[in-house]
């Protein structure tokens, strides 16, 4: 497991969009971070804002840059590795090797999943970094919901759970889009896909909002506000998917 | 001994039957050509010989593993080029191989370096290994592609048209190789082609396909015979016709 697991990851990396993808990321973070550096609220929708402080920074700059990793960055990586490299037929020379499908299949998916959780770490550090360097720190702090108030820890573990919730919002949608990877037959088709998919999730049930509006989920489900089921549809994604599609994978015929 | 048993394969698209009750054997040491009309099932078969397809029914066995069941024990014995080979070009052609070297249990990572570098010689490729891919000409691909097909050590190696786009020199390059890794290695070859001239020069035994049916197998003498005084080209033309 451990070879494929290096084998593919090297693939990831010489491919010159995921270098230049993560080179883009930084720089529109950093972008973001000058926004909101010059900004004095931070909005969760249209009517509901706070006060922007050092506290809560970090939490406003995922918002800022989570649209651009749910809908550019991030299907750009999983399409490239789960259908792209079929596609172009590198994939067979993998393929044809003594080696597990199934394996193959865990240790993409498994590659992509800790280059997400690096984008996602590189916006925690530089977005508590900035937020410290940017705007003033403050005792206490509050978020969507007012009546809460929390103190510089508190309001550090907030932010740290609202990014560890919208990590798993993007492993559900690397599970969904591994699943549309396999059915469809081209990347292009593979991003107007998922696109249909998250789109098309806001209109077939309110519990599957999250795909598209993942920021949005977050914080309402951090308030306390959130009348849908989170966790339990995140999950069925993320492990259905995952397993759907490991097992396709295994039973497929590889024609390309 | 038996390297390859294809035992009553059939492979079936839809309504449309690719591949229909297949059997026959590849012996250590062949060199058999694969040979049938565009569209007789040949790729389809090599796919399922390389366990990128499965058959609806029958069994393929390497070394006596089962491609469906054994699929790591029988891959391993296995080399193969699959249609064109297709390389990471953002990646040198040692690169690629060394990538691909860490799919083998069989190398361990101390002696990955080094069977890279043995095989990239084997195919006369040392001195290029650290270009990218994407600056090989495609003789040089086809190559490397043979290379790729020599990491594990394999019994035996599967090319697909192994000859598409070659010059007449890149040919005849190919035709040495197969010959020299045949006779030094003993490595079994089984070789897709539409070049009977080609495989004439190279083969031991032909399998020859119409249709997804087996139509004749045997030794390259015995087809020889059956022909007469036609050429293999004009035996196999009327083969196909009737």
């Amino acid at each position: 497991m451990m070879q494929l697991l290096q084998s593919d990851w090297q693939r990831i990396w010489k491919r010159k969009k995921t270098f230049v993808s993560l080179l883009i990321f930084v720089a529109i973070v950093l972008l973001d971070c000058l926004f909101l550096g010059v900004q004095s609220f931070g909005a969760f929708d249209n009517v509901s804002s706070v006060p922007l402080t050092a506290q809560n920074f970090s939490l406003f700059l995922l918002k800022e840059v989570s649209f651009f990793l749910v809908l550019i960055i991030g299907p750009i990586l999983m399409i490239d590795s789960f259908n792209g490299e079929y596609h172009g037929g590198q994939l067979r020379l993998v393929l044809i090797r003594p080696i597990s499908i199934l394996r193959l299949f865990a240790a993409k998916w498994i590659n992509l999943a800790v280059i997400l959780l690096l984008f996602v770490v590189v916006t925690f550090v530089i977005g508590e970094g900035a937020g410290h360097l940017l705007k003033p720190s403050v005792d206490s702090v509050v978020y969507l919901n007012p009546d809460r108030a929390y103190g510089p820890a508190g309001a550090f573990l907030y932010n740290l759970e609202s990014y560890g919730l919208f990590m798993m919002i993007l492993l559900a949608q690397l599970s969904v889009t591994a699943a549309l990877c396999t059915l469809l037959p081209s990347p292009i088709i593979c991003y107007l896909g998922w696109i249909g998919v998250a789109v098309g999730g806001l209109y077939v049930s309110d519990a599957l909002r999250f795909l598209l509006m993942g920021m949005s989920t977050v914080f309402q489900w951090m308030a306390g506000r959130y009348a849908h089921a989170f966790l339990l549809p995140v999950m069925v994604c993320i492990f259905l998917g995952f397993a759907v599609t490991m097992l396709w994978w295994n039973r497929r015929n590889w024609v390309k | 001994m038996k390297v390859l048993a294809i035992e009553h394969v059939t492979k079936k698209a839809g309504r449309r039957t690719l591949v229909s009750d297949m059997t026959f054997e590849i012996m250590q040491g062949d060199v058999c050509g694969f040979v049938g009309p565009n569209g007789a099932g040949k790729t389809t078969l090599i796919r399922m010989i390389t366990g990128l397809v499965r058959p609806g029914e029958g069994t393929i066995r390497i070394e006596g593993f089962d491609v469906q069941r054994d699929r790591m024990k029988a891959l391993g014995q296995v080399g193969a080029i699959v249609e064109s080979p297709i390389f990471f070009p953002y990646m040198s052609g040692r690169d690629n191989l060394l990538n691909l070297a860490k799919l083998h249990a069989g190398i361990p990572k101390e002696k990955r370096a080094a069977r890279v570098d043995e095989v990239l010689a084997t195919v006369g490729l040392d001195g290029r290994g650290r270009d990218k891919v994407k600056t090989y000409s495609l003789g040089m691909k086809q190559r490397l592609g043979i290379a790729q097909a020599l990491l594990g050590n394999p019994k035996l190696i599967i090319l697909d048209e192994p000859a598409n786009g070659l010059d007449p020199m890149g040919i005849r390059e190919l035709r040495n190789l197969i010959l020299k890794l045949n006779q030094a290695y003993g490595i079994t070859f089984f070789v897709s082609s539409h070049l009977l001239d080609e495989l004439q020069r190279i083969c031991n035994r032909f399998v020859i396909i119409k249709e997804g049916r087996l139509v004749w197998q045997g030794t390259q003498e015995a087809w020889l015979e059956m022909a007469g005084t036609s050429s293999l080209e004009d035996h196999f033309v009327e083969m196909m016709t009737t």
